[in-house]
């Protein structure tokens, strides 16, 4: 019931917390006060998610204490309590995280951080730039192919600039695996770039969006 | 356009401490964290359990992820597709706006 109590003590002290739930891995979900947001459900699936997340990365991160999902909107911000209990809240971005922090410190009786800003954890290890890259020796077909003497130069780029338009700036990387996986299963030439292009539209989530980008490679 | 060499740059980003770029089935595209191997799973994993929060919360899609440590070296993780970026940043940087400057980055990527 404690923590119940401050639950509501902190989502009722900040205007800024549209609500919140606690979660403990022998009992499950509890004190969903979120229902606006979500039912008890989906908030069991979201704090097995986190609190996972959490526990992956504390094998090799050994001080991970909250987790912040951060969506266009909303903030869910979750704490780690004693006795494995978690503190999930949902808040506005509008919400600075000191002014979160410091009432969920005061809220559970939780000292202050003695870390101050400046200081640097010396057991987390610094590197110097420049940063080692690791290329693939697939490299070469792409520039093969993507030679502007190349055949394919002309509608490889077509179909390149179409793929960054409906996906973003991942595009190319996922053109390149695309151009791999379709030179191995396919000889590389126009007759085979249909095969490319059901390789690629498999990356575009939003179903007019892959319709669409089909649509505009017909010509090719 | 964009290859491995072109998020090398992440590296150079003044709060970013070290990054990986991993692939959803493991493969280390590019980083400059010397356990970048033994954390690629939990980046993988993390951005997919991040992913799927738009089923749990009403399609809400998550822009990123802050695990927060102790040190303030705190992990950040970006979906990009089926490619998954973890940032780790210095302590002394505030994570709104490192994230911000990230997703800059990614947005001018050619």
């Amino acid at each position: 019931m404690e923590y119940e109590a401050k639950l509501s003590d902190i989502i009722a002290s900040l205007p800024e917390v549209a609500g919140g739930f606690l979660f403990a891995p022998d009992r499950g979900l509890y004190s969903n006060q979120a229902f606006d947001i979500a039912d008890d459900d989906s908030l069991q699936q979201v704090s097995l998610k986190l609190t996972k997340m959490v526990s992956m990365l504390s094998v090799h991160f050994h001080d991970t204490k909250a987790i912040r999902v951060n969506f266009k909107d909303l903030i869910l911000h979750g704490t780690s309590m004693q006795d494995g209990h978690w503190l999930f809240l949902f808040h506005q971005p509008s919400l600075s995280p000191g002014m979160l922090k410091m009432t969920v410190q005061m809220a559970l009786n939780i000292e202050a951080d003695p870390i101050e800003p400046n200081q640097t954890n010396e057991d987390f290890p610094s590197f110097d730039p420049p940063i080692e890259t690791i290329e693939t020796p697939e490299e070469d077909i792409m520039e093969t192919l993507l030679d502007p003497d190349s055949e394919l130069y002309t509608p490889l780029s077509t179909i390149q600039d179409q793929l960054a338009y409906y996906i973003g700036p991942i595009a190319n990387l996922i053109f390149k695996d695309s151009i791999e996986l379709w030179a191995a299963k396919n000889s590389p030439s126009a007759d085979t770039l249909p095969y490319l292009i059901d390789i690629l539209e498999e990356e575009i989530d939003n179903k007019e969006d892959r319709k669409t980008f089909r649509n505009c490679l017909n010509s090719i | 356009m964009a290859t491995a060499k072109d998020f090398s740059r992440l590296g150079d980003i003044d709060g970013v401490s070290s990054y990986i770029l991993v692939r959803n089935d493991g493969y280390v595209v590019s980083e400059n964290y010397e356990e970048a191997v033994a954390l690629s799973s939990a980046i993988v994993t993390s951005g997919e359990y991040c992913d799927s929060l738009a089923e749990d919360l009403s399609g809400r899609n998550y822009i990123y992820c802050c695990v927060e440590r102790d040190s303030g070296n705190d992990v950040l993780v970006f979906s990009l597709g089926k490619y998954y970026l973890g940032i780790i940043k210095h302590a002394d940087t505030i994570p709104n706006h490192l994230a911000d400057t990230i997703i800059a980055f990614l947005k001018a990527l050619p």
